[in-house]
């Protein structure tokens, strides 16, 4: 596996002794033993067992529904329907508050009602035997069903309004619009305007217009949704246990629905078997609500049929896009028309998708706008880089065909218009610190594209994209034992290892062994409030926050030090684990032993704890130069991925291996989501593509070599210069691999993914 | 719903120490039992066999009289398959310290939200002893975290097993002595099965379970008894003449990728492309012809090297040719109580042949492990001059059966193998089926699949370039 790191020259790397240097996650071991423990793992005194009734027609009236003959099964403890419930009077807004259906389903997958008893089995049986009859209503499958003439309207009077949920993926400026005139299943629009688009299309040399279709994709996590939830008789509360990437998001939620005070419910996240952007509570208020009904414990696992079905996969999405260029390489225009499919609820990433789509390049004049349709799907969410990897699709394929018509070089052409720093992105808004170019210049100096060798029927193509990355407020505790054990405390989980970069900042402010420091995820109640993991966001906003931990109990650390040692405390320094004065070793203290003073002694100021805050201001960008070779069956239309390098900018990588795993991971997706992976649902709303089977992702088999190429080009406001690092490597895959069969067969997909029958079109249709 | 008998108890080894299975059970699959009982290391994440999550590692015979490890999905067997094996789960091979597929993982970061390690460690543990150290040892685990390199560079990094091995020594050890039990049938012979159909007229045959096992674990079907398969002796023969090959029908098919490769490439090539390493090593040519499905891929392959089947019922046996076999969608000429006891390929080629060549070719989304959009297979015979003396063209994916271009095979009949003869061949293919839309493929592009794999065979095995 080749892989390499490379520093700017102009990089202030900071001098490091733990950071910045490969190390192993540090909770790998008790993965790698089969212990680490999973909510489905999870087992409290009374457990009893939940399943949902998922409808199975995608629009319809719930005329009745009969549970005789299941109440009759050994076991079962309570059939609920929505009636039965404590929220029985609350509107329903969103996937995650259609906790039962109420009189109507809106999507295949949809729950009508909670099986509980006292084994999964017994549910299981019971749940086969609830009898619900349905009059079923027109369905709207698609954005052309529901934006036909008389096409049925699924929200009547209007999307009902709910809480604003907050999801941090990417800071985008939200701009109020008012629609107007009859309800209808459109029912947002947002606009990005620049300049006299007219005037640039007409002054332009040559123009490219090309309809970009892209398929509805989903995260593909191994562990499905699930929790435990066990209601709490004397605070009137609840605990959840559950694998989210936002435990706090999730105690809001559930707080909220359930209208309990936030502090009384408890979530505890258990180790995250990935989330991808999904896990933000889409089951949990359904566990909640039926315990706190039934007042007992209940677990709920999907099955992965379920978890396909009912949960929020990313949009189908499409994307008209025109863009227009001069000889003279200068891009004069940008047209696009953004289309997405929310489902049946809104959708939360229509406006930052249109966003991403116009601010890569710097483009004089731009007309983007994004037409969000309710169709009879389950709700549309977030996957990894919501919005980047589609757009990139659009405009990186767009903008290599306008090279190619112009007859430039396709990474001339890209560094005369790419943005920097500062640059306006879509909204005017200028980029903070980001270097596309940087990425793209590398690649451009790699052998692999340099000196290309290519068979028949091989093609080498490339994209570069940019996420924005987010960033939340967040806070930490760090402590120090007795034994010499540093303990830090934080409230973020861990979905990618990211526990052990936090271990590293820790252990190189206090100069010991990051071995002698524990991370602990605390739950709601004891950990310091975190943002969810998403949006690249972890590293980059709790490591600040560590960060500020370490260096509040490094004050103490040395102030007592220094008073034991009758120094000044501007001469004691930190080494191996003890304090000491500057270059007296034999004065060394442990601090193991200073914890045990700071604990026992009287005259001391108290145990060595320390707190630390982080709110960082401005986002670090990541970005990314993707090179990709291929080969094209064009008999078939199948397509084999041969060779990779992805190039990113990473700030500074404070576990490169974590890093290296994150680009890999972020790659392989790609490919996934460029060649094979399609959440399909058919003209009656039933999901076609609802086991692995059939939604296919790839597998070690279909994985190439590749090499990832970590910059470590520092963001200005980082701790230690370090930048979001999980989302860029998805977003350019599939252009690139687009491009790259552009290269081999002559032909432009403009199909996502990229699949034999798609290819094999294009290649009998344009050629 | 199974009798419940709760006299004698079915015993099965699990990481060495013996449980027994409580007759009510039989057919819950082996990874809700141990989940249930406390060894949740392993994981379900889908309960279709697709993921590898669940994937326990199974002493196995291989065919030689040699006893291996072999990693299997424990979603899709049924507990009374189990009966009388040894299982191992990652709770089981960390010894002394942990066992060197762990430690490899760990050196190369192969492990991220963890979900998927157990299972990847488990095929890993297989691969170790068998030597398999390629991408195919794991490409039935699913994993979406590391993008596969670093699992890939720490199943290469593997060394031999050193002759201390605990581990060796365990494959040495006696299997369990088997026990009947009610219900789930484990028969030696075909006059045992024969015994019990007539008095289970009801029951069902299991062999691999691969079908089956789906049934179980989505409890789509209930099921009364289950004649297992998997140790009757007459289905396990291999026999290879001169004149033909035959195959117990109840050989996995990994046992045929390794004992039986290079006498078909056809063969050959399907099998590699046939779902995944789990899979195979349970998934049998009779439960694949049993099914009937018509994506299925072997009978394909099957029907262009025109094989037979030997049939078996109370009252004897029968030999029929394959392409009578398949009646209908799903439907066949087995009756109540028979069975396929083997499959039989002929050898020997007719006196003016001179050249056969023959082979397969599967399209799907994701090439292996995957539903075929087309699964097809030729075989053709040329005399000297390189005309055709008989020519075979089957497909899967194409009708409500797996079937051959029959219209088109009598007129390639005696005509050189040349261009022109696959320009005609092309232009009648695209009319001989009529194959079906569906989200897989559209009807359309599954008819000019139909021609252009043929295609691909001519320019394969012919002098002319494409
Ligand atoms: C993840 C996965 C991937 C798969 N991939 C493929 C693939 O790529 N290609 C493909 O074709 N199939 C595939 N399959 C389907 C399945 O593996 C095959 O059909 C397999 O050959 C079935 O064999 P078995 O021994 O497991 O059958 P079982 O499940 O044991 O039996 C299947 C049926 O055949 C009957 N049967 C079994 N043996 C006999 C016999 N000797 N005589 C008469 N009837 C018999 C049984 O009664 C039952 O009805 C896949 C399945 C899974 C779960
Ligand atoms: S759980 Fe996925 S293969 Fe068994
Ligand atoms: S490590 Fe998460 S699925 Fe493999």
């Amino acid at each position: 596996m080749a892989s390499a790191s490379i520093d700017k020259p102009n990089a202030d790397k900071p001098d490091t002794k733990y950071l910045g240097k490969p190390r192993k996650i540090i909770d790998g071991l008790e993965k790698i033993a089969g212990r680490a423990r999973y909510v489905a793992d999870v087992v409290v005194p009374g457990l009893l067992h939940l399943r949902p009734v998922l409808s199975t027609v995608a629009h319809a009236k719930i005329v009745s529904i009969d549970k005789s003959e299941a109440e009759k099964v050994p076991g079962v403890v309570a059939i609920l329907t929505a009636a039965d419930l404590v929220t029985r009077d609350r509107t329903i807004t969103s996937r995650s508050d259609a906790i039962l259906a109420k009189g109507k389903v809106l999507f295949v997958g949809q729950p009508v009602v909670a099986v509980v008893a006292e084994t999964e089995a017994a549910a299981e049986d019971a749940a086969e035997l609830v009898a619900i009859e349905y009059e079923e209503l027109p369905v709207n499958s698609s954005v052309e069903a529901a934006s036909a003439e008389g096409a049925h309207v699924t929200w009547p009077e209007g999307l009902p309004k709910g809480e604003l949920e907050v999801i941090s993926h990417a800071e985008v400026e939200e701009k109020e619009e008012v629609e107007t005139g009859p309800i209808t299943n459109h029912y947002k629009t947002s606009n990005f305007n620049r300049g006299d688009v007219d005037a640039g299309f007409a002054e332009a040399d040559a123009i490219v217009e090309t309809t970009f279709n892209i398929a509805s994709q989903y995260q593909g996590y191994m562990e499905t949704h699930g929790c435990v939830v066990e209601p709490d008789a004397l605070k009137g509360g609840l605990t959840i246990y559950t694998t989210t990437q936002a435990q706090f998001g999730v105690r809001n939620k559930v707080a909220d629905i359930l209208k309990l005070k936030r502090s009384n419910v408890k979530v505890t996240a258990m180790t995250v078997g990935g989330g991808f952007g999904s896990k933000y509570g889409t089951i949990e208020p359904l566990a909640a609500t039926v315990a706190y009904t039934i007042n007992r414990p209940v677990k709920l696992i999907l099955q992965r049929g379920e978890d396909l079905k009912t949960t929020t996969p990313a949009p189908p999405t499409q994307i008209k896009l025109k863009l227009g260029g001069k000889k003279d390489g200068s891009i004069t225009a940008l047209k696009a028309d953004i289309v997405l499919d929310a489902g049946a609820f809104a959708f939360e990433f229509g406006q930052l998708t249109g966003l991403l789509l116009g601010s890569n390049y710097k483009y004089p004049a731009l007309d983007i706008e994004v037409i969000e349709y309710i169709t009879n799907k389950t709700e549309m969410g977030a996957y990894r880089a919501p919005g980047a990897y589609q757009s990139t699709f659009a405009v990186e394929s767009s903008i290599d065909d306008l090279a190619r018509k112009l007859n430039l070089d396709p990474v001339e052409f890209r560094m005369k218009n790419l943005s920097g720093t500062d640059d306006p992105m879509a909204n005017g808004s200028p980029w903070p610190s980001l270097n596309i170019k940087e990425c793209l210049k590398q690649m451009s100096e790699h052998p692999k594209w340099k000196n290309q060798s290519k068979e028949e029927g091989e093609g080498i193509g490339f994209a570069v994209s940019a996420w924005p990355c987010a960033l939340s407020p967040s806070a930490s505790t760090c402590r120090i034992d007795g034994d010499g054990t540093v303990k830090v405390v934080v409230g973020s989980t861990d979905i990618s290892g990211v526990s052990s970069s936090l271990v590293l900042v820790a252990a190189e402010i206090l100069g010991i062994s990051p071995n002698e420091v524990e991370l602990i995820q605390g739950n709601t109640d004891v950990g310091p409030y975190a943002p969810g993991s998403g949006g690249s966001q972890v590293t980059y906003s709790v490591s600040g926050a560590v960060a500020a931990a370490a260096e509040d109990v490094k004050i103490k650390l040395l102030e007592l030090a220094a008073d034991q040692l009758e120094a000044r405390v501007e001469d004691i320094e930190l080494l191996n684990g003890a304090a000491q004065v500057k270059g007296v070793p034999s004065s060394a203290i442990k601090i193991g032993k200073l914890a045990q003073i700071a604990e026992s002694s009287r005259s001391a100021p108290g145990p060595l704890i320390g707190e630390g805050r982080s709110s960082i201001k401005q986002n670090a960008p990541g970005s990314v130069a993707h090179m990709v070779k291929v080969k094209v069956d064009k008999d078939t239309g199948h397509v084999k991925v041969l060779d990779y390098v992805a190039i990113q900018d990473v700030g500074y990588a404070l576990n490169p291996m974590l890093v290296e795993g994150q680009i890999h991971g972020g790659v392989v997706q790609g490919i996934g989501m460029g060649i094979f992976e399609a959440h399909v649902y058919d003209s009656f709303g039933q999901l076609q593509s609802a086991s692995f089977m059939d939604y296919a992702l790839p597998r070690t088999v279909d994985v190439p070599n590749i090499e990832a190429i970590q910059l470590n080009m520092p963001s200005p406001e980082g701790p230690f210069g370090a930048r979001g690092v999980g989302e860029p490597p998805i977003t350019a895959g599939a252009a690139a691999i687009g491009n790259a069969i552009r290269d081999a067969v002559g032909v432009r997909v403009t199909e996502m993914p990229m699949r034999p029958p798609v290819v094999w079109k294009a290649i009998n249709e344009q050629s | 719903m199974l009798d419940c008998y709760m006299s004698s108890q079915l015993r099965f080894l699990l990481n060495q120490e013996e449980h027994f299975i409580d007759q009510t059970n039989l057919t819950n699959t082996l990874l809700e039992y141990l989940r249930e009982h406390g060894s949740v290391g392993t994981k379900e994440g889908c309960g279709d066999g697709d993921c590898g999550a669940c994937t326990v590692v199974i002493v196995g015979n291989d065919g030689k009289g040699n006893t291996h490890y072999q990693a299997m999905n424990s979603c899709l067997i049924p507990l009374g398959s189990v009966a009388g094996k040894s299982v191992l789960t990652v709770e089981g091979i960390a010894k002394e310290g942990l066992h060197p597929v762990q430690e490899a993982m760990i050196k190369t970061g192969g492990s991220q939200c963890g979900y998927c390690t157990p299972g990847f460690i488990m095929s890993m543990f297989a691969a170790y002893y068998s030597g398999e150290k390629t991408d195919l040892a794991v490409e039935g685990n699913l994993c979406r975290c590391t993008g596969y390199l670093p699992i890939r560079e720490a199943l290469q990094s593997l060394s031999e097993p050193s002759p201390a091995d605990p581990f060796l020594d365990l494959l040495k050890q006696p299997l369990l002595k088997q026990q009947e039990s009610e219900g789930f049938y484990h028969p030696e012979t075909l006059a045992e099965v024969f015994d019990l159909t007539k008095n289970h007229p009801e029951a069902h045959f299991i062999a691999g379970g691969t079908d089956l096992g789906l049934e179980l674990s989505n409890k789509t079907r209930t099921f009364t008894d289950f004649i297992s398969l998997e140790r009757v002796a007459e289905l396990k023969l291999i026999r290879n003449d001169s004149d033909a090959l035959e195959i117990g029908a109840g050989i996995p098919l990994s046992q045929i990728e390794t004992k039986l490769h290079g006498l078909f490439p056809a063969l050959d090539e399907m099998i590699h492309w046939f779902a995944a390493r789990q899979i195979r090593n349970r998934a049998t040519l009779g439960g694949n012809l049993g099914t009937a499905s018509p994506i299925g891929d072997l009978a394909p392959v099957l029907l262009a090297l025109d094989a037979s089947l030997k049939l078996a019922d109370a009252s004897g046996e029968r030999v029929i040719p394959l392409a009578t076999y398949f009646t209908g969608y799903r439907q066949t000429l087995l009756k109540p109580g028979e069975l396929i006891v083997s499959v039989i390929i002929p050898k020997t080629l007719s006196e003016n042949v001179s050249t056969r060549h023959s082979f397969s070719y599967k399209v799907g989304k994701r090439g292996t492990d995957d539903i075929s959009i087309v699964a097809a297979a030729f075989c053709v015979d040329l005399d000297e001059q390189q005309n055709i003396v008989k020519a075979r063209l089957a497909y899967g994916g194409v009708a409500a059966t797996p079937i051959r271009a029959l219209e088109l095979e009598t007129y390639l009949t005696g005509k050189p193998w040349n261009l022109e003869t696959l320009k005609e061949a092309k232009r009648q293919l695209a009319e001989t089926f009529t194959p079906l839309s569906d989200f897989r493929g559209s009807a359309n592009y599954r008819n000019k699949l139909i021609a252009n794999l043929f295609e691909k065979f001519f320019f394969q095995f012919s002098e002319v370039s494409a």
